[in-house]
């Protein structure tokens, strides 16, 4: 009888282990996983990209007509000058 | 959905879902070592086969409850998008086998011979479904 309640108190205490190691990889999973991500959410970081990357296109067009002006009033006044 | 599940996880619908898959993933990789101490293929001189295979229930039904969350978070806030078809046939293949497990533990006795394979089988597909999502926000 004592041994029985020896085994059981055994039990409890290996079930209890067992759970515990359990809690301890959440804890760490939840704490190395935050630290990984920062404090910035995905959703900001993905958005911030976006403008960046839309700001960039804007500023190439830009360039690209700003060039293209300068080619036309170039050929324009060649032409004035033939004329 | 969407509205309530931005508003619930504050913002961080991805976030929240990362680190609940990743919690999952590695505690899968647990419940493979709990079983292996349950069933004598590992013996360890601090845990004996029944505590092991007890914990091993009792963290899987946490297990079963934080994959259906992740999976209400997924198809309710991103729904099924084209780019994540892989991704998709994962975790529908996972919740499959993982609800087919449930019930050959709970209803199913005559099919226990079986549930070593589907184990194993749980825990590869809850590793590739986290590779093909969580893991390039984490590397």
């Amino acid at each position: 009888m004592e041994d029985d309640k020896a085994e059981r108190g055994g039990t409890g205490r290996q079930l209890i282990g067992s759970l515990a190691a359990a809690a301890l990889i959440v804890a760490l999973a939840i704490w190395a996983v935050t630290a990984k991500l920062g404090p910035t959410s995905i959703a900001e970081r993905e958005g911030a990209e976006e403008r960046a990357e839309e700001a960039e296109e804007a500023k190439e067009e830009a360039r690209e007509d700003a060039e293209e002006a300068r080619e036309d009033s170039g050929r324009n006044r060649r032409r004035g000058g033939r004329n | 959905m969407e509205d309530f599940l931005f508003g619930l996880t504050r913002g961080n619908v991805s976030e929240v879902k990362i680190v609940l898959a990743t919690v999952v993933a590695l505690l899968a990789a647990y419940q493979v070592g709990l079983m292996a101490v349950g069933y004598g293929r590992l013996r360890l001189p601090f845990l004996k086969p029944v505590p092991a295979s007890r914990a091993h229930r009792a963290i899987g039904d946490s297990i079963v409850a934080v994959t259906v969350t992740v999976a209400i978070l997924c198809v309710g806030y991103f729904g099924f998008e084209d780019d994540a078809a892989v991704h998709i046939l994962l975790a529908c293949a996972l919740l499959a086998v993982l609800g087919f497990k449930v019930m050959v533990v709970r209803r199913l006795p005559g099919l226990g011979h079986l549930l070593p394979a589907l184990g194993i089988t749980v825990f590869l597909l809850f590793w590739a479904t986290w590779l093909s999502a969580a893991a390039e926000h984490l590397f």
